[in-house]
């Protein structure tokens, strides 16, 4: 894994992976296709040589779930008319953030600390120690005076609770909160037709 | 059964927590091949961990979660992670009470480091008169080996912290407060005294402050002057321009009589002196740099094998004194051998070796 692979996709996908999993719904016949589409678009990042010819990351990414999704119909060959006439509304419009919101996106991970502090107390304490300030298993068993389970459990449990998070509603109101612009990701039916 | 995104997170976090055993690291490899979406989501569970690193990394200076956590995480939390740190790296010798009468036990943990400052503090209310009590008053020298990080009170209540492998002189008189860094760096709070100039001289560099803190680092060639607060002159004594510099500032000299250089990177020079806190920090700095002072640290040295990761950036933050959970993250992030053997630490594999048998 490329160490700027993986910078890119926890300053710019993670946090618009809630928003693409709405678009996608649109397009997909279950929770676990959108799942499955999710998962092949990170692989696909994965797959990059590498990230800095990207100027649009929301774009990029949507153009690249429209393709895994396209792929998907080929292959199963059965589609709902539906469902490929949602696929055409699949785009990004003007997302991509002025440079100097990239500048600040990269510096701003609020919207993940945001979702931490929603974590239940407990869990929260051990999370943070453990996964954000890399205290030790034995230094959060000393310093919060809980048994060593509990740190594992509490861990665990942490960062599966932030998965999920992640999924239903990642940064996005952390983004609409700043530009307006912003605000206009999504999927947009066209009014002329 | 889990789902994949939890069996990813899984092992991600038992990969960057210690090193896979032979049959794991067999075990994720057909986890990943066997689906691509495998992978996918491991990518996923490799960023969100990376997130929370780099979110560590954003608050170097004294890992306070900011005005975030509700009670009880608000309480524990900043003690906590001022204890993380292992024990034996700090040890405190004040410069001249014995050590009987201010500092009780050799080896403080972090929390009593932190607490120094006021220990100081309480020398001065007692009026203790420092420099009666060593043999030439103002006049002491101050090593430290590699990995030891030591806080000393100066006899005029100035406070000195000396990172690894250093080794200073202090030259007080009735004039000036010199300090000879032969070696090393220091962070200096000085103690405010316009009569009295506090000068730190590292080879040719002049720093020279009223009152004011500051960090000299000799480098080897000049050295390099950081400002955390208020302002500091510096020059070098081959002649060319003084220049100011202040809080959250940074200047390079060579030495010689050119230029100074001068930098405004607050965030900078709070990344560069998280050592005092017993941290490294690191906001895209390459895997050279980083393993460069990790080094300094260590007498266990981390040797990367492959020229082709040096130029590898890194985010993330570790104690001084935690080079192999470095390395094992290193290994997990890029997917490249580790190997640690008593004295050292191999990342990568060597190019253009034998394959064995």
């Amino acid at each position: 894994m490329k160490p700027e692979v993986v910078d890119w996709v926890t300053t710019h996908f993670l946090p618009f992976e809630a928003r693409l999993r709405l678009m996608l719904k649109r397009v997909c016949a279950s929770a676990a296709e959108v799942d499955d589409v999710v998962q092949e678009v990170y692989y696909k990042v994965l797959q990059l040589d590498g990230v800095g010819h990207i100027q649009e990351p929301h774009a990029f990414l949507v153009r690249t779930a429209k393709n895994v999704v396209t792929d998907r119909m080929r292959r199963d060959a059965i589609v709902s008319i539906e469902a490929m006439a949602n696929l055409e509304e699949l785009h990004v419009e003007d997302a991509a953030p002025s440079p100097e919101r990239i500048a600040l996106v990269r510096e701003d991970l609020r919207w993940l600390s945001s979702l931490i502090e929603r974590l239940p107390e407990r869990c929260k304490a051990v999370f943070q120690a453990r996964r954000v300030y890399g205290m030790s298993q034995h230094e959060t068993v000393a310093s919060l005076n809980i048994p060593e389970s509990a740190v594992e459990y509490e861990t665990m449990r942490g960062s599966r609770l932030l998965s999920e998070m992640i999924a239903a509603e990642g940064g996005f109101e952390e983004y609409g909160a700043a530009p307006a612009r912003a605000a206009r990701i999504g999927v947009k039916k066209h009014a002329n037709d | 059964m889990p789902t994949i995104d939890e069996s990813a997170t899984a092992w991600v976090l038992r990969s960057l927590g210690r090193e896979l055993s032979a049959q794991e690291q067999r075990d994720l490899d057909a986890w990943r091949q066997a689906d691509i979406r495998h992978q996918g989501a491991y990518l996923r569970a490799t960023a969100i961990q990376h997130g929370l690193r780099r979110l560590g990394a954003g608050q170097p200076a004294a890992l306070r979660p900011e005005g975030a956590p509700a009670r009880g995480a608000r309480q524990t939390m900043p003690v906590a992670a001022v204890a993380a740190q292992p024990a034996p790296l700090v040890e405190v010798t004040p410069v001249a009470p014995q050590p009987g009468q201010v500092a009780p036990a050799r080896r403080l943990s972090r929390r009593a480091w932190a607490s120094l400052g006021g220990l100081a503090a309480g020398i001065a209310a007692l009026g203790l008169a420092l420099p009666m009590l060593t043999a030439t008053p103002g006049h002491a020298e101050f090593r430290t080996v590699q990995g030891e990080l030591r806080k000393v009170p100066l006899p005029d209540q100035s406070i000195a912290s000396i990172n690894s492998g250093s080794r200073m002189e202090l030259k007080y008189t009735d004039d000036t407060r010199a300090v000879v860094l032969d070696q090393g760096e220091a962070w200096f709070e000085v103690a405010r005294n316009k009569a009295r100039p506090f000068i730190v001289e590292a080879g040719d560099v002049r720093a020279r402050a009223v009152g004011t803190a500051f960090s000299v680092r000799r480098l080897s060639r000049g050295a390099e002057v950081l400002v955390t607060e208020g302002t500091v002159e510096v020059w070098s004594v081959r002649g060319g321009e003084h220049r100011r510099i202040s809080a959250g500032e940074s200047a390079y000299l060579s030495g010689a009589a050119e230029a100074v250089s001068v930098s405004r990177q607050p965030r900078e020079v709070a990344r560069k002196l998280a050592w005092r806190e017993g941290k490294l920090v690191f906001v895209d700095q390459t895997l050279r740099d980083a393993v460069a002072d990790f080094n300094r640290y260590s007498v266990k040295k981390i040797v990367i094998a492959d020229p082709a990761l040096l130029e590898r950036k890194f985010v993330g933050q570790y104690p001084v004194a935690a080079p192999e959970d470095f390395a094992h993250d290193v290994s997990a992030y890029l997917g490249v051998p580790l190997q640690i053997s008593a004295d050292r630490i191999v990342i990568g594999a060597a190019r253009g070796r034998q394959p064995a048998g």
